[in-house]
């Protein structure tokens, strides 16, 4: 369980980070400050969650990203509004040169945006947008490699699948 | 090249990369521009927005100074590796500070690491033609300290500081040695030799020590790290 003191060295610690993690999904500098912000008040109100799995900056970084998904889908995109908030999100992705990979990603993402599937939209950002290794996933949700390969592997049938359509 | 993840730039603002990533880390900025040039912008916004932080505003000078500190030294490193990187040759690391990860032991420690591609691995019994190796060391007694590298014909050259003719001072650490060495095709054993003393030492005592089958100095202690290169 982290102390008030330990919340506020984390604080002075990954403030930055927390930000430019927020900004690069929001693409809103004063919303990225504001979401940043719960990050803090969340740790203040919830100290017994980090249950050590991970280290702290791997939960701040799950943390920052499932907040800054939230507000998204709190900013009540629907249609096409959602698309371009999520080709916004894969304009910098690892794969971004590849049209159809893009294509076939935003129409998954955008779906578990609409269905508020979070945790399902929290790993679609993390293997198309972040570019994540299985490794670096399974670290961040706190899920098992094999679990990560799983899911992983449903993405992309679906994306092929998608893709299939396409004319 | 694969470049560090969103992930690994959050873990290195957060100063939560640990020893290896730190060092996997550094040796993706050696050899990549466009990411060393991120990481200086980088450092730069982070110094902008911690003087602007609320902590910053309510601690006061101190606390900007502790952020802008570590920062600042950043943006130093990364100018001087910018300026030798044209020059072709590698600057001389200063201390780094995790002591989460790496807690020196004894008089001295000392460590091959081998870069190969984005990975660093610790040296093994066996070595190859092109591997690219770096040094790591730290000692919380020791004041001085000199490398030595030998090579299969039995040729000693002092490798830190580069051909000096005394030993260097050091800071506790952990430390990483500035230069690198690219092992060159010749088959045969290399190993390489770090001497830890209070007092300095002369290169000419310790490459005739680095030769011998056990080295030793008196005055200091010596570790010492082979690997056999096998022929082309």
């Amino acid at each position: 369980m982290w102390t008030r003191g330990e919340i506020e060295a984390l604080y002075r610690k990954t403030s930055f980070s927390i930000y430019q993690r927020c900004r690069a999904l929001l693409h809103e500098d004063a919303e990225a400050k504001d979401v940043a912000q719960e990050v803090y008040m969340h740790l203040l109100a919830h100290p017994d969650d980090f249950r050590g799995d991970a280290s702290p900056s791997t939960y701040l970084y799950a943390i920052a990203t499932n907040k800054s998904l939230s507000r998204l889908r709190a900013r009540r995109l629907r249609g096409d509004a959602w698309q371009d908030a999520v080709a916004e999100l894969l304009r910098s992705a690892p794969m971004s040169h590849d049209p159809e990979r893009t294509a076939a990603a935003r129409a998954i993402l955008t779906s578990a945006l609409e269905a508020a599937d979070e945790r399902t939209a929290a790993m679609l950002v993390y293997h198309y947008v972040d570019g994540l290794s299985q490794g670096e996933i399974a670290e961040v949700m706190s899920l098992s490699r094999v679990t990560v390969n799983q899911h992983l592997q449903r993405f992309r049938d679906q994306a092929k699948e998608i893709a299939d359509r396409e004319p | 090249m694969r470049h560090p993840s969103p992930l690994t730039w959050f873990r290195f603002h957060a100063s939560d990369l640990g020893f290896a990533g730190w060092l996997a880390f550094r040796g993706h900025l050696v050899r990549c521009t466009d990411c060393r040039e991120r990481c200086a912008r980088e450092v730069r916004e982070r110094l902008a927005f911690e003087g602007e932080s609320p902590v910053a505003r309510g601690g006061g000078a101190a606390i900007a100074l502790r952020f802008a500190m570590p920062a600042v030294a950043i943006i130093a490193m990364l100018v001087v590796w910018q300026l030798s990187a044209r020059s072709g040759s590698r600057p001389t690391e200063t201390a780094m500070n995790d002591q989460d990860t790496f807690r020196p032991k004894g008089s001295g420690t000392f460590d091959v690491l081998v870069v190969r591609g984005d990975e660093e691995v610790l040296l093994g019994e066996r070595c190859r033609e092109g591997d690219a190796l770096q040094a790591r060391y730290a000692s919380s007694s020791s004041k001085q300290m000199m490398v030595v590298g030998v090579d299969p014909h039995g040729t000693a050259r002092v490798l830190f500081p580069l051909d000096g003719e005394t030993s260097q001072a050091i800071t506790p650490g952990p430390n990483l040695v500035g230069n690198s060495w690219v092992l060159d095709g010749e088959p045969g054993r290399e190993r390489f030799v770090a001497f830890f003393s209070e007092s300095p030492l002369r290169a000419e005592d310790a490459r005739r020590a680095a030769r011998a089958e056990k080295p030793s100095l008196p005055g200091a202690t010596a570790i010492v790290r082979d690997c056999v290169k096998a022929g082309r």
